[in-house]
């Protein structure tokens, strides 16, 4: 095997196994918040990728090694524009809960107020990612 | 969202309601619900109004499907029995969810067990 070639498999065996972790972790809801390790792990294959194609890395070695460029570029991406803009809006520790208005289950219209005081809540706001 | 059946066992010992305001249409969160048999009141906000209204919809990239509004920015709020907001816990990126271990110490400094609860 030539050292294009071991890069490349290499390079890919990296993007496409973080890969994989990171939908495992996706569908278990456990996104770490540090996110160092899986941008190591994708900036080493992007490297490797790069490496294999400095090495000469004919077509097949080359389809692996962009195939891993491609996957580890979009794993940047996908992190790149993943940052939140806003803040907390009308949500203040140690205010009353602001009221507001949304659909409920069956397209009714809900008011949060409807539910009426007494009891502790814990509000959401999710994306439909469950 | 669905992680939180793990602290079923601490929000029933308090007494919490559990209110999920979600970007879907109500039928996305009819089934969404009974696919995670999740217990909570679940609501509907598909074209973002009461996220603008409350100031949480994201002015970043939104990265949704294309032609819809822009996304809630994942946020948790805690209110006492009062209807007085205790904690709040925001994400600065959509990809992390406030998991169980994160509002299981919210609760745990927040709000109080039920007297009954309470082990002696």
């Amino acid at each position: 095997m030539s050292s294009a070639t071991a890069l490349a498999l290499g390079a890919l065996l990296l993007a496409l196994g973080s890969w994989a972790l990171w939908f495992r972790a996706i569908q278990r809801v456990a996104v770490p918040r540090d996110r160092r390790g899986y941008l190591a792990l994708m900036l080493a294959a992007l490297a490797l990728g790069i490496a294999a194609f400095g090495h000469g890395a004919g077509w097949l070695a080359g389809s692996a090694a962009a195939v891993a460029i491609a996957a580890a570029c979009a794993f940047l991406a996908t992190v790149a524009i993943s940052r939140q803009k806003g803040g907390p809006g009308a949500f203040e520790v140690g205010r009353p809960l602001p009221d507001f208005e949304a659909l409920g289950e069956d397209g009714a219209p809900f008011r949060l107020s409807s539910l009426g005081a007494g009891r502790p809540l814990l509000l959401k706001f999710f994306r439909g990612h469950w | 969202m669905r992680r939180w059946e793990e602290l079923r066992a601490e929000l029933e010992a308090r007494d919490v309601r559990i209110v999920a305001v979600s970007s879907e249409k109500p039928e996305a969160v009819r089934a969404g619900r009974a696919r995670h048999g999740l217990r909570a009141t679940f609501v509907a906000d598909p074209k973002s109004e009461a996220i603008r209204a409350l100031g949480l919809a994201n002015r970043g990239v939104h990265s949704g499907p294309p032609g819809v509004g822009p996304l809630a920015i994942p946020t948790t709020v805690l209110a006492d029995a009062q209807g007085v907001v205790r904690w709040i816990d925001q994400s600065e990126s959509y990809q992390w969810r406030s998991d169980p271990q994160r509002v299981g110490a919210a609760l745990e400094e927040h709000l109080p067990r039920r007297t009954a609860d309470v082990p002696a």
